[in-house]
């Protein structure tokens, strides 16, 4: 008995080692769910649907809840809220303050999406050309049977979002790191002051453009819709006209003030405007693959979010109550009602009736503590439809601002009527206002104004038709014009928790003194070494 | 897995034949087992431990079993007769053929020293000659008053444990923390264990009145025996069993419960308004002066002072009763109403020779307190089965299914943010033409009815639960023996929502358009077991030993499908929605695990205990470089009241131990990954893969006094330190990578903990009884080491996490109440302290009184006061009575505005008995330790909480509107809404009365004593009681790292009666 026994728990301990010795458990376990670096450049289909996420970051970087389009909308006084979100409220209260660039600001995410989005663009258009520099070739049948080589399609789109996006932090950022498919990330990469980045970004730009008129492609539709907002596709034209676009735009809008402003090459700026869309450029939103839900195109339509800020939609007026507005203390003023000429506040003779691009919301649901200067009771109808369907177009770059652009470069350049001609393409037909004339040419500080000076008028032009629309842009322009409160920071640092995160010491812009950067307090963490 | 499962079986299929034997003539043991007093004690379980041979007693305490003659050479051996709450019974016998008749009286273990624990220990171990601390919640601490939630059953009875029911919504989890914060970011949550199945889902499920008991094992000290998962603590619970009853009894209970839930909070709120109000008292008035209702956009503020230079709000005094014109509604009438609550069950058992079994079935409807909602509702089925083959193989096994479903609308947060809003004008039950109630009924507000969702948003969750589990134990030998055992747990979840075409938002929205949502998830976890055993004394050494091989594996899969426009009205089907707005998700992971252990405990003379135990585990979790890691424990125990030189008989036991262990936590299935997101048509750069990823690994030293003295009392005091290392956090990555971040072990947190427990047994006679309990933690934590950067997190980011930190500290702007915390350049007598307690800008020579005069016109509010010159030797101004944000010496306005973790927490637990009644009390209390009150800070944005109204206040106690918009602070984190925590709160009462079989055979002629064993009336009573200042519906919120009140669904008094009927 006790033998059997015995030999039993011997055969048992036996088992015991077989299993343990014989088992091999696989805790390899692939993730199905997502695929990594080696599988998501490994076909040259993936490498191009990575190519498409480009477009999105950069859409995103502008426009979406996160970003900064909303915190850029109040900072440059076309849009209007005092919410606190998105840094909507800090940025555009008054007296102005300083960009707060410590990583634990509450609103630190505006600034950080927007960096990261636009470094998000950068690094797939990257991987697009390191897979082509190292041989990838990118082609597909048509359905003719033809091979159809799509690589210098490719190369010329991931140069176009890398000119783009470098373009865009370029204007808002004060400096950012060059990278492209030649840098090693490994290594030391210095901080480039914005002009430099401009450089860079125009050169990418311009490799575009070189690609474009060697070659016939079309960008496919998916990668930023065009066509469900009835626009034309991106062909290699339509592409390098965007570039030769965002060159202009670029060009003009990095300046930081009215002395770089001034100093722009405007021969340029208009030679390269000339070369650019003859069509609208945007994204047609399908509430599907894209959208922007709670983003800055969606908050401005809504009245109980965002309001068109009267320094907008003011200069409209006609029965004095803005001026009358302008003259009252900030802290003291309040909302009024806009009576104009221009079919795009309201239709003639019903001044609460719904004009073309805004619409009268006489319900203002702000804190009165939190300044009644930001008080509206308008609203823009540009992106209603985007706003209540989540589906609809939203422009980035119009051939209106365009033609704005353009016209700034002829009256700097001293063609006033080719000025006028430019502002009167919206101004008569959209706004149904009196043609601008050259009878007063005025200065580039004159106040913007409906029926003031050509200058005067363009800026007012130049405000109707890019608001809602070119996200940002509001803001480049008016520094550049010096009409921006004193103390609104005129560019923004690199990132708190990115400077931080690289051991660089924190900085900011804004705030006091005449567009100072002033002395900013954030506490300096040193970040031990990785290990 | 399946060579695992193979080989398991082979094994089985192996050992059965080679150990099959025939009996022969034996020899049979009887007795009877009593208590002290005689009182027969049926279902004692009387046994031959080394041979596995025995029986349990029967009704009248009767036991008797056949010893077979293979087991018999005339040698000596134990007989033990174990009772819950007894001390063991010992007797020495000689096993030879015939018979052998043994009595036995056995004395109360008031003090539980014989009580066995299972959890973290080599084999069964009784708690004298634990190492380390395991605490074992007994049945009488959970079937007093069980709750639809086991884990609840913990609150305020266990030190050093944390649980936290952030949200009252019927259904709703909770959030468990054994000790002090293991990480920072992969969670806190212990390892939960029920029958040998490891939990792969919620806790939610299981049903309280299934529980025997549970046990404890708080940190790696004890718990490195559960490798790589159990940093953070195990709780493993046991289900009733048919062995409980006597030999051969058959238990039916009929358990009803019925009784009601009830809000029973005040209401919060401003019933004063700001407005113009004609002379009459009847209308308001607009800024034409005329007469008008609320809803004119034109409303005038009645600002004392038009004229004056700073804002009307300034000079706005909320303190006027609405106008005679103007109905108000009790928004909680209208809001919530009682429920009414029931559980049913049925349980039957059965205990014959050899085999028992427990069968419970049970219906259970919360319904809650908010209206149109339909609460929570389960049923589920358990039963258990134990089997003794043979004399050397015994089989259990044990099956739960549950099936319930919960009326989600607003998730565990969301009504009370629109709740609060509403004014006391608005009508929240308004209709409009086509009946259907109002989603904005405040012409005022951009906020919605609250009551909209909940009637006209349907959506459900679904949950499917199946555990089951298999033990199968072989003892061939009195020295060795083998187990194999399986848990398997599947957890299914199904979730729709749908919006009617036509559902109303206040902005517009695309489920105006209708939509409809759909998405499934299951878990499904599979863990099995392969245990040795070597039990041998030698002399006075006594040693257990196990090997042990386990392994677990757990799938997830998750669809979604859904989306927004619905092509016809009132087809709940996704063909129905719109082909252009659909969208669907999936999410599929899966995680496998195997450990491999050798532990063994010994001990001399039951004086000196010791106690090792290496564990290696691995994981497909850890990074491909780190699959493996080593655990181990050490600990050491002396019993020094078993010593000779023990000076009095007083202190029945005395016992120093010491342990230090290790074990460690694993990161989420994504962390090692690369990955790059699918979305869209596009692919986008996520998370950049770590191949080096490995647990945070959690060492923590334990250290404790247990004693017992006068045969009443006993007393424990723990203290532990634990430290983890490699936490498992996100590191950001600079924008240029492409990749945002990466997972990494990139920090270390320490904490400690003091716990100490009470147990007095003030009263035990036969007919009377009386313990109390008491419980003491004390919690510190701090994050020693960080390599990433600091970052703002947690609950409304007011967590801030960096190196040197305690961990618990909140974040945000703080309003300055001392003078000292003034800038330099200010003049300290232009300020006085307020009745809020801020220092506020007066002026020099005047107080905080000054802001109106008596007769309630304006003095100050609304002006500036010069509190010092700038650098360049201009003003600076303040407004007059307003507080100021404190910024510290660095310059920073972002400071320490609170803690969360408390001082201490103390629970409390009466069980009172007197014949048939019992009074069973448990008291949950916490001092110290803030709550930051979010609920309160959005009504500050429409001034609706009660400090806003001014009414009846003092003229200079009054406080202009401006005064809430700063302390609102544009919703951002600050001081003003950070609240003491500490509480006590009467958390159970119940009241029981059994009518036993005696007692019934009283009545009516003895009819019911032959029909019923047992009746038992009782009346519950849950969150009777709250003491606390805090200023919400609840102290009880949040989480345990995290202690944000959002609004969620409250806490409310629930009230029932139970008849308990035996059969």
């Amino acid at each position: 008995m006790k033998l059997s026994k015995l030999f039993t728990s011997c055969a048992a301990l036996i088992l015991i080692v077989v299993l343990i010795s014989g088992c091999h458990i696989d805790l390899a376990i692939k993730n199905l769910n997502a695929p990594d670096r080696a599988r998501a450049l490994r076909n040259p289909g993936d490498v191009e649907k990575l190519l498409v996420s480009s477009f999105k970051s950069f859409y995103y970087a502008l426009t979406t809840y996160d970003g900064a389009g909303m915190m850029l909308t109040t900072m440059a006084d076309y849009g209007s809220s005092s919410w606190g979100n998105s840094g909507m409220r800090d940025m555009s209260s008054e007296p102005r303050v300083a960009w707060n660039n410590d990583p634990s600001y509450v609103y630190a995410y505006a600034l950080k999406y927007f960096w990261d989005d636009m470094y998000g663009a950068i690094s797939s258009a990257n991987d697009m050309l390191i897979s082509i520099k190292d041989g990838m070739k990118f082609y597909e049948v048509s359905s003719t049977g033809d091979t159809v080589y799509n690589t210098n399609r490719n190369k010329a789109w991931a140069k176009f979002m890398q000119g783009i996006a470098y373009g865009w932090l370029s204007l808002l950022i004060d400096k950012a790191f060059l990278v492209d498919e030649d840098t090693d990330l490994e290594g030391d990469i210095p901080a480039s002051g914005y002009k430099e980045v401009l450089d860079f970004a125009i050169k990418k730009l311009n490799d575009c453009i070189n690609i474009c008129s060697a070659n016939t492609f079309t960008i496919p539709d998916d990668w930023a819709p065009q066509s469900g907002g009835g626009h034309a596709v991106i062909d290699q034209d339509r592409l390098k006209r965007l570039c030769y676009s965002y060159i202009a735009r670029f060009t003009a809008a990095v300046a930081r003030n009215k002395t770089e402003r001034d100093a722009v090459d405007w021969s340029s700026v208009k030679t390269n405007a000339e070369k650019g869309i003859q069509d609208d450029f945007g994204v047609y939103n399908d509430w599907q693959i894209w959208w922007v839900s709670w983003g800055l195109q969606w908050m401005i339509a809504d009245q109980s979010w965002m309001k068109v800020d009267y320094r907008l939609i003011g200069p409209a007026d006609t029965s004095g109550a803005y001026d009358a507005w302008l003259a009252t203390d900030v802290q003291q003023r309040n909302v009024f009602d806009v009576l104009s000429y221009d079919r795009r506040v309201h239709p003639a003779g019903d001044p609460h009736a719904d004009g073309k691009y805004f619409y009268y919301t006489p319900d203002v649901f702000f804190r009165i503590s939190r300044g009644t200067y930001h008080f509206s009771r308008y609203n823009c109808k540009k992106t209603l439809n985007v706003h209540d369907t989540g589906t609809g177009w939203v422009t980035l770059l119009s051939t209106r601002e365009l033609d704005l652009l353009k016209a700034e470069a002829e009256l700097r350049l001293g063609n006033a009527q080719a000025a006028a001609d430019l502002i009167n393409k919206t101004r008569t037909t959209i706004g149904e206002l009196p043609a601008a004339t050259t009878a007063n040419v005025g200065a580039v500080t004159d106040e913007r104004k409906w029926n003031g000076s050509l200058w005067a008028m363009l800026k007012y032009e130049k405000g109707m038709e890019t608001v809602a629309e070119a996200f940002g842009i509001p803001l480049t322009d008016r520094r550049g014009w010096q009409e921006l409160p004193k103390g609104t920071p005129l560019q923004f640092p690199i990132p708190g928790a990115e400077l931080e995160l690289l051991m660089m010491d924190n900085y900011t812009f804004g705030g006091s003194g005449e567009y100072a950067a002033p002395k900013f307090n954030i506490r300096r963490t040193v970040l031990p070494p990785r290990q | 897995m399946k060579r695992i499962l193979i080989a398991l079986l082979s094994l089985v299929l192996i050992l059965i034949p080679i150990l099959a034997s025939a009996q022969q003539r034996g020899l049979i043991i009887s007795g009877k087992v009593t208590d002290e007093e005689g009182n027969p004690l049926p279902g004692t379980n009387v046994t031959i431990k080394e041979y596995k041979l025995g029986a349990s007693s029967d009704e009248n305490g009767v036991y008797r079993f056949i010893v077979p003659a293979r087991f018999m050479s005339g040698q000596e051996v134990e007989l033990t007769a174990e009772f819950i709450g007894y001390h063991t019974g010992k007797e020495k016998i000689v096993l030879s053929p015939g018979t052998i008749t043994k009595d036995f009286s056995l004395k109360q273990d008031v003090l539980e020293m014989d009580a066995v624990v299972v959890t973290g220990v080599t084999k069964s171990t009784p708690k004298k000659l634990l190492p380390f601390t395991v605490k074992r919640v007994a049945e009488e601490d959970i079937q007093m008053d069980p709750k639809e939630n086991p884990i609840e059953n913990l609150q305020g009875k266990v030190a050093g444990v944390s649980v936290v029911k952030g949200s009252g919504r019927p259904g709703s989890g909770l959030d468990i923390r054994l000790r002090g914060s293991t990480n920072i970011g992969t969670g806190n949550s212990p390892l939960v264990i029920v029958d040998g199945v490891i939990l792969n889902a919620s806790q939610v499920d299981i049903d309280g009145l299934d529980v025997e008991s549970m046990e404890l094992v708080k940190g790696p000290a004890a718990a490195a025996l559960y490798g790589s998962r159990a940093a953070t603590g195990v709780i493993n619970i046991k289900t009733k069993r048919g062995s409980f009853l006597a030999q051969g009894q058959t238990r039916i209970i009929l358990r009803n419960e019925y009784g009601f839930e009830l809000p029973h909070f005040k209401p919060y709120r401003n019933e004063s308004h700001q407005y113009k109000v004609d002379p009459t008292g009847t209308y308001f008035v607009n800024t034409n002066g005329d007469s008008c209702g609320i809803e004119d956009p034109n409303l005038a503020l009645d600002d004392l002072d038009p004229s004056g230079e700073g804002l009307p709000v300034e000079r706005t005094f909320i303190d006027k009763k609405y106008p005679s014109s103007i109905k108000t509604y009790d928004h909680l009438k209208q809001f919530y109403r009682p429920g009414q609550y029931f559980r049913n069950t049925v349980t039957l058992s059965r205990n014959m020779p050899g085999s028992n079994f427990r069968l419970s079935i049970s219906n259970l409807k919360e319904p809650g307190i908010m209206k149109y909602l339909k609460g929570y509702g389960r049923q589920n089925v358990r039963i258990n089965i134990d089997n003794k083959l043979r004399d050397d193989l015994s089989l259990n096994v044990g099956a739960y299914f549950m099936t319930s479903w919960r009326h989600s609308p607003f998730g565990d947060s969301g009504p009370l943010y629109d709740f609060f809003f509403m004014a006391p004008y608005t009508n929240l039950e308004a209709e409009d033409e086509n009946g259907e109630l109002l989603i904005a009924p405040d012409p005022r507000s951009n906020q919605e009815n609250p009551l909209y969702p909940a009637k006209y948003l349907k959506d459900r969750d679904y949950r499917r639960r199946l555990m089951g589990n298999f033990n199968l134990l072989y003892s061939p030998t009195n020295w060795f023996n083998a187990e194999i055992s399986f848990g398997y747990d599947r957890s299914s979840t199904f979730n729709w929502t749908y919006y009617k075409i036509g559902y109303k938002t206040m902005l517009s929205d695309p489920t105006n358009f209708g939509g409809y949502y759909r998405n499934h998830s299951f878990t499904e976890g599979l863990n099995g077991d392969f245990t040795v055993s070597f039990l041998k004394s030698f002399k006075d050494l006594s040693t257990k030993t196990d090997l042990h091989i386990h392994y677990e594996e757990s799938q997830y899969q998750y669809t979604y499908a859904g989306g927004d426009s619905l092509i016809v009205a009132g087809v709940e089907d996704l063909s129905n929605v719109n082909p252009d707005m659909r969208y669907v998700n999936s999410t599929q992971t899966e995680v496998r695990a195997i450990g491999y252990y050798a532990s063994t405990h010994l001990d001399y003379k039951e004086k000196y205990i010791g106690s090792l135990l290496l564990r290696y585990d691995g994981s497909s979790l850890f990074g491909e470089d780190e699959r493996y890691h080593l655990y181990y424990r050490g600990s050491v125990a002396w019993r020094v009241s078993e010593e000779p030189f023990w000076f009095t008989d007083k202190i029945n036991e005395f016992k120093l131990r010491a342990s230090y262990g290790t074990a460690g936590s694993r990161p989420g299935f994504y962390d090692q990954y690369e990955t790059f997101n699918v979305g869209g048509g596009a692919i986008s750069k996520g998370r950049l893969g770590n191949s080096k990823l490995k647990p945070a690994f959690a060492r923590e030293l334990e250290v404790g006094v247990e004693m017992a003295f006068l045969d009443r009392f006993s007393f424990e005091i723990t203290y532990s330190t634990k430290d983890t290392k490699d936490q498992i956090l996100t590191v950001p990555l600079a924008g240029y990578m492409g990749y945002s971040n990466e997972v990494a072990n990139a920090g270390d947190l320490k904490s400690s903990t003091i716990e100490a427990e009470l147990q007095a047994f003030v009263i035990q006679k036969r007919d009377m009884s009386w313990s109390i309990g008491a419980n003491f933690s004390r919690i510190r934590e701090e994050i020693t080491k960080l390599d990433r950067p600091p970052w703002r997190g947690g609950a409304l980011d007011a967590f801030y996490f960096k190196e040197g930190e305690v961990h618990g500290r909140m974040y945000g702007h703080r309003w300055i109440t001392k003078y000292s915390e003034l800038p330099e350049n200010y003049n300290k007598d232009a300020f006085d302290k307020n009745d809020d307690g801020y220092l506020v800008p007066v002026g020099e020579g005047n107080t905080w009184k000054d802001g109106l005069n008596s007769d309630g016109t304006i003095k100050y509010w609304g002006t500036d006061v010069v509190v010092g010159k700038d650098a360049d030797g201009n003003d600076i101004e303040l407004d007059w009575g307003m507080p100021i944000k404190y910024v510290d010496d660095e310059g920073s306005d972002f400071v320490v505005i609170g803690n969360v973790i408390p001082d201490f927490t103390v629970g409390l637990t009466s069980n009172f008995r007197w014949k048939g009644l019992s009074i069973y009390m448990v008291i949950d209390s916490q001092i110290g330790g803030d709550i930051y009150n979010e609920t309160r800070q959005w009504t500050y944005r429409e001034y609706r909480w009660e400090t806003h109204d001014q009414r009846g206040k003092k003229y200079y106690e009054k406080k202009p509107m401006a005064y809430y918009d700063i302390l609102y602070d544009t919703n951002d984190v600050n001081s003003e809404f950070v609240e003491n925590g500490t509480y006590v709160k009467l958390r159970e009462l119940s009241i029981n009365y059994r009518f036993d079989k005696k007692a019934l055979s009283g009545f009516a002629g003895g009819i019911f004593g032959n029909i019923f064993h047992a009746i038992t009336f009782g009346v519950r009573g849950r969150n009777l009681i709250t003491l606390t200042k805090y200023s919400g519906f609840d102290p009880e919120v949040g989480n345990v790292e995290q202690r944000v009140d959002n609004y969620v669904y409250p806490h409310f008094r629930q009230i029932t009666g139970v008849v308990e009927i035996e059969l």
